[in-house]
């Protein structure tokens, strides 16, 4: 009896291991930071598989996507500029950063700093800043996106949207 | 500082009990370091007479103070939960304790110390038997379980300093809400392979102990820990509250769930520690492990059975299973 259950212990472990290393194997989870990206460059990640650490969704294009490089080389990935914004806003003081966007105009990875940001277009979270390489009428800097931001100035905020929206931008 | 809650009773009441604790362990541990530098068992002096009846009144002021903590414990749960409807945002418990920094590690400070207490009280009863032959280890270990007290007491007072009530937090699906797309399961486990380790590992349990396998028993009791506490998280909780999304391990302990989170968790904690502990037993103490793996057997097969009953139950009643192939998420299967 006591051999049985012996065996029966074995096979039990054996088969609990191969799940185990099966899952380990077979896993694909999708990507919030990659990290070694010490040349600080924009990275090309995988559309739906990269996760937004401040919507906590997938990100699903690339037009007006951002990306945040850490010193150390981590990079960090974001729908749109605000949820980069929001993000940044959480993280310790002092630290440097590497911010990337990707433009809606020129289809290409700009500094974000550089860019320029329309207020009332369509964005995966509604707060209505896409990403520019050329100046547009009624864009505003990096700046003044923080700023907005930090006050709520989006097209979240229904008084903002009312009144950006019939202003006929 | 936000000196708010430390005027609620049941705050007051835990605040009190632990500092009564660390006045009764310091007590001890006093009376310990006297033994630790006196002790001499081949005399038979006045002082060594004295040392051994001291060694008995540690022993009882740690069974009093495990008595307390034990009682402590799921009040502690109790109030954080009672507080949520004072805190504005939290929806249970969960929200409660990760108001600050302080609570998670109040809650494993508080359960490392339980575990602590009852583990001196077994050891004591084979010290005893064994003419006090593990009498230095059992007094280092009060001054461990004090200085873990302290620590206890002062987490205890930081973490209700700081809780502002005028501060929102938040409710227990932000907290175990999770990236789209990302698996919560350790291992890359999807919940119906979670599902079947859950079983498999129960019956490991069982096998082992029946075949005297000690060593698989150990590994059993350690990985049935890990992937016990998911399954309840991911595939359990939610036939508990009948909702398809929600995975809180708080919430489960309020009345509208029966309080049955207090039953679940208690079984779980004490399988878990008689498991562990048959190992020790075995290994140092040396003495036979098979009582406490047969009492580990036993809690946690009233663990899996009890949370068995909610999905046979939930099944009963709806004809269908709330849980689908979607790991980290469930939905109506219709």
């Amino acid at each position: 009896m006591q051999k049985l259950f012996k065996i029966i212990s074995y096979t039990l472990l054996i088969i609990i291991t191969a799940i185990i290393a099966y899952s380990l194997y077979s896993a694909n989870e999708p990507v919030s930071v990659i990290k070694g990206n010490t040349g600080h460059y924009p990275l090309n990640f995988t559309l739906n598989n990269t996760n937004d650490p401040i919507s906590k969704m997938l990100i699903r294009s690339y037009e007006n996507a951002c990306e945040a490089v850490e010193e150390n080389g981590d990079t960090h990935f974001f729908a749109e500029p605000a949820d980069m914004i929001l993000w940044l806003k959480t993280q310790p003081r002092g630290k440097r950063y590497w911010l990337w966007v990707y433009t809606l105009d020129t289809h290409r990875w700009i500094k974000a700093q550089l860019a320029w940001y329309g207020i009332t277009d369509k964005t995966p979270m509604g707060y209505g800043f896409g990403a520019r390489e050329r100046k547009c009428k009624k864009c505003i800097d990096f700046e003044q996106l923080q700023q907005r931001i930090y006050h709520n100035q989006t097209l979240l905020n229904p008084k903002v949207r009312k009144e950006l929206l019939e202003d006929n931008y | 500082m936000n000196n708010t809650l430390l005027h609620n009773q049941n705050v007051i009441i835990l605040l009190f009990s632990s500092l009564i604790s660390t006045i009764a362990l310091a007590i001890a541990m006093v009376l310990a370091v006297d033994i630790l530098m006196h002790w001499d068992v081949q005399k038979f002096d006045k002082k060594q007479y004295r040392l051994e009846k001291n060694s008995w009144l540690i022993a009882t002021l740690i069974g009093f103070v495990a008595a307390l903590k034990l009682i402590a414990l799921p009040y502690f749960v109790f109030t954080i939960d009672a507080l949520s409807s004072v805190v504005p945002g939290a929806m249970c418990g969960a929200g409660v304790i990760s108001f600050n920094s302080y609570g998670l590690k109040l809650l494993f400070v508080k359960i490392l110390e339980v575990g602590m207490l009852l583990f001196w009280l077994l050891l004591n009863r084979y010290d005893i038997k064994a003419l006090y032959r593990w009498i230095k280890p059992k007094m280092w270990l009060v001054v461990v379980i004090f200085l873990l007290s302290c620590i206890q007491l002062w987490l205890e007072f930081s973490f209700f300093a700081n809780i502002d009530i005028h501060q929102v937090t938040h409710c227990c699906s932000t907290l175990y809400g999770l990236l789209e797309g990302m698996n919560p399961l350790p291992y890359g486990l999807d919940t119906k392979r979670l599902l079947v380790l859950f079983f498999l590992l129960y019956a490991l349990l069982i096998s082992s102990y029946i075949a005297k396998e000690d060593l698989i028993f150990f590994i059993a009791i350690i990985l049935f820990a890990q992937i016990a506490y998911y399954s309840v998280l991911y595939f359990f909780a939610p036939y508990i509250y009948e909702q398809p999304n929600h995975n809180c391990p708080f919430c489960m302990m309020q009345k509208e769930y029966h309080y049955v989170g207090y039953i679940v968790w208690g079984l779980f904690f004490m399988g878990i520690f008689l498991g562990v502990f048959s190992m020790f037993a075995k290994k140092v103490l040396q003495i036979k492990s098979q009582p406490y793996q047969k009492a580990s057997v036993i809690v946690l097969g009233v663990f899996v059975i009890l949370l068995s009953s909610y999905v046979a139950i939930y099944y009963y009643k709806h004809h269908t299973f709330l849980q689908e192939v979607k790991s980290g998420g469930m939905m109506m299967e219709m």
